[in-house]
């Protein structure tokens, strides 16, 4: 009979401890959201975002394109046909705008995110098993990052051929040493600290202790500077765009937009400032939001 | 005597830096019979924590044996060590450092369950984590916290409970009290021979708290720069301790009573000479009053009473 008890008793403990825990994500969310600036800046970013690959069903692309010199520099407002103007060659600002943001936002995210998952992986590798793999690891990233970043994507676009893709491999390129370095120092300072090697004293094998000991206590500071590289990327495309290489006019693109107004800009500011806009609303709200996620990543943070 | 449930044998332990070869442990011979605890004592960088370490093949030991029931650890394969790793356990000094600050409480403790993986379903996992939580006087709320919101002693009690959930016969503690205040640690400390008491769980005991040492282990060893100079039952040590570093060290306990104001006190003078390639003979040898030209020879622990070996020529020859 009391034996019987106890095993209630105690499974009555058990369920109560499982149910008591909440999943991940639903913690996660829960401080997320209570983030005001956090929250606003995942609004914006995705009313842009989504703009931008809805762009089909708000306007044809053909606006985006064709020229008509005619209707140009009509200011922002001034016509019902072209909301946010047009160009020195009669395209619709908005257009450009939006169809220019699924090539500098998807482009630029996809950069940044091999940027982030190979400097995670070289900078992880680096920093946990030191000795030569560290050395010849770092070294190339020295070598790297002696180039001027421009340069070296412009070489490596020009190795290996022109096209969104490439450039993309080669922008991620250029950032990955700054990012490998980051994770290696930030895994060096944690590799030997006491709650690792407990965890060695059970066994636990290199694999695991990378993904669930060391990388969710980095992660916080890698997103925040992942997202704010986000905006360096975005204005690079549009600089290979201005020489050339990347993505060629008439495509657009948010930072040739700017460029290939800039002449105009000093008469018809809204050209720059519309497509600056743009840019400065992502990079800002995917900062707000690189900023919620690191709180709410850290348990140290009130909930 | 009962049987060893573990044992070195010659254990060595360096470092090479380009200093040169650190002898951080060097040639250590001792024992721990189940359920008893042997205090390690020495001052800071003597090479006790390494040692513990070592043990547990944290680090590789570069030559000696260490025997777990007999059998040879440092001889099996990584995969073969795994099978006998959840035996030992090993509990830290920081109860700041030595807990993932991401995992909650129910995570760390769960963690090595589910890492050795032969505790069955998630349900009978949960209980054995329920059962050591209450073990070590962790109420079942802590289950989702997070290791900043407990104080000192809860987290070393995490600590502790981390490592008993595995079962183990052989608990290395590496200063565990030592960060804690005066009231927390003599808790952790009964809960550590209550455990004991129940468990027959055998304890290494690396401290450089005497007190401390004295209230909980059966053996004491004494170690300077690596190696091994006094080894004795507590009482036999307390009372008939021999070696000049022993004496020094002992006499450096603060005591209370009044009467003994104005004792002769034998002070320790000098610095802790290099570890790295050290000379043959007797490491203490600089800072000993007594030291002798014999002292520069290798020293062996000679049994003086029975189970009390002490390193030194010259108190073996007075004994």
């Amino acid at each position: 009979m009391s034996e019987q008890m106890k095993a209630s008793a105690k499974s009555d403990r058990v369920s109560r401890l499982k149910s008591t825990s909440k999943g991940r994500f639903r913690i996660f969310w829960k401080r997320y959201s209570r983030n005001k600036l956090a929250m606003a800046g995942l609004v914006v970013f995705m009313i842009i975002l989504i703009a931008s690959f809805a762009a089909p069903l708000i306007v044809d692309y053909s606006a985006a394109i064709k020229q008509k010199i005619s209707n140009k520099f009509i200011q922002p407002g001034s016509s019902a046909d072209h909301f946010l103007g047009t160009d020195q060659f009669g395209r619709d600002m908005m257009a450009r705008v939006l169809y220019g943001g699924r090539i500098s936002l998807g482009a630029g995210l996809a950069t940044v995110a091999i940027a982030f998952l190979g400097g995670i992986v070289l900078g992880g590798v680096s920093g946990y098993f030191g000795g030569t793999v560290d050395t010849v690891i770092m070294r190339v990233c020295d070598m790297l990052m002696a180039i001027p970043g421009t340069m070296l994507a412009m070489a490596i676009v020009a190795a290996l051929g022109a096209g969104l893709d490439k450039l993309m491999i080669s922008l991620s390129i250029v950032l990955m040493p700054a990012q490998a370095r980051m994770v290696r120092a930030a895994i060096m300072n944690l590799r030997n600290a006491e709650f690792i090697e407990a965890a060695r004293t059970y066994g636990t094998k290199n694999a695991r202790i990378i993904f669930k000991h060391l990388l969710p206590n980095i992660m916080g500071p890698l997103i925040v500077s992942t997202f704010m590289s986000l905006g360096t990327v975005i204005l690079c495309i549009a600089s290979m765009g201005y020489l050339g290489i990347g993505i060629q006019a008439p495509t657009p693109e948010w930072g040739s937009i700017i460029s290939e107004n800039q002449s105009n800009i000093r008469y018809y500011a809204y050209l720059g400032y519309v497509p600056g806009i743009f840019i400065m609303l992502s990079v800002l709200s995917l900062n707000f939001i690189g900023d919620g996620l690191r709180d709410a990543l850290d348990p140290k943070m009130k909930n | 005597m009962s049987e060893a449930l573990i044992e070195t044998i010659h254990l060595k332990k360096h470092f090479n830096t380009s200093a040169g070869v650190v002898h951080a442990v060097d040639d250590v011979n001792f024992r721990i019979n189940a359920g008893e605890t042997l205090g390690v004592v020495g001052e800071s960088g003597c090479g006790k924590s390494t040692l513990g370490r070592t043990m547990i093949r944290l680090y590789e030991p570069t030559s000696g044996k260490v025997l777990l029931h007999g059998q040879d650890i440092t001889a099996l394969s990584k995969k073969e060590f795994r099978s006998v790793q959840n035996r030992m356990q090993m509990i830290f000094q920081d109860p700041y450092s030595s807990i993932n600050p991401h995992f909650t409480i129910g995570e760390t403790i769960l963690d090595p369950l589910r890492v050795s993986g032969d505790s069955g379903d998630k349900t009978s996992r949960l209980e054995k984590v329920a059962e050591t939580m209450e073990l070590c006087g962790l109420p079942d709320r802590y289950f989702n916290t997070y290791p900043h919101e407990l104080d000192g002693g809860r987290r070393q009690r995490v600590g502790l409970a981390r490592a008993l959930v595995l079962n183990p016969e052989f608990l290395i503690c590496d200063e565990p009290v030592s960060a804690l205040d005066v009231s927390i640690q003599a808790q952790i400390l009964n809960l550590l021979m209550d455990l004991q008491d129940s468990r027959k769980i055998a304890y290494m005991f690396i401290t450089h708290d005497l007190c401390v040492v004295k209230h909980i282990s059966h053996a004491i060893m004494v170690m300077y720069m690596g190696q091994v100079v006094e080894y004795a039952p507590k009482q036999e040590l307390f009372q008939h301790h021999v070696h000049p570093y022993t004496i020094g060290l002992l006499n450096a306990i603060p005591t209370t009573d009044l009467s003994r104001r104005g004792r002769e006190r034998h002070l320790l003078t000098g610095e802790v000479s290099n570890p790295i390639n050290p000379a043959p003979g007797c490491r203490f040898a600089n800072r000993c009053p007594y030291a002798s030209e014999k002292c520069r020879e290798p020293q062996e622990l000679t049994e003086i009473a029975p189970n009390h070996f002490v390193a030194c020529h010259e108190c073996a020859r007075h004994a």
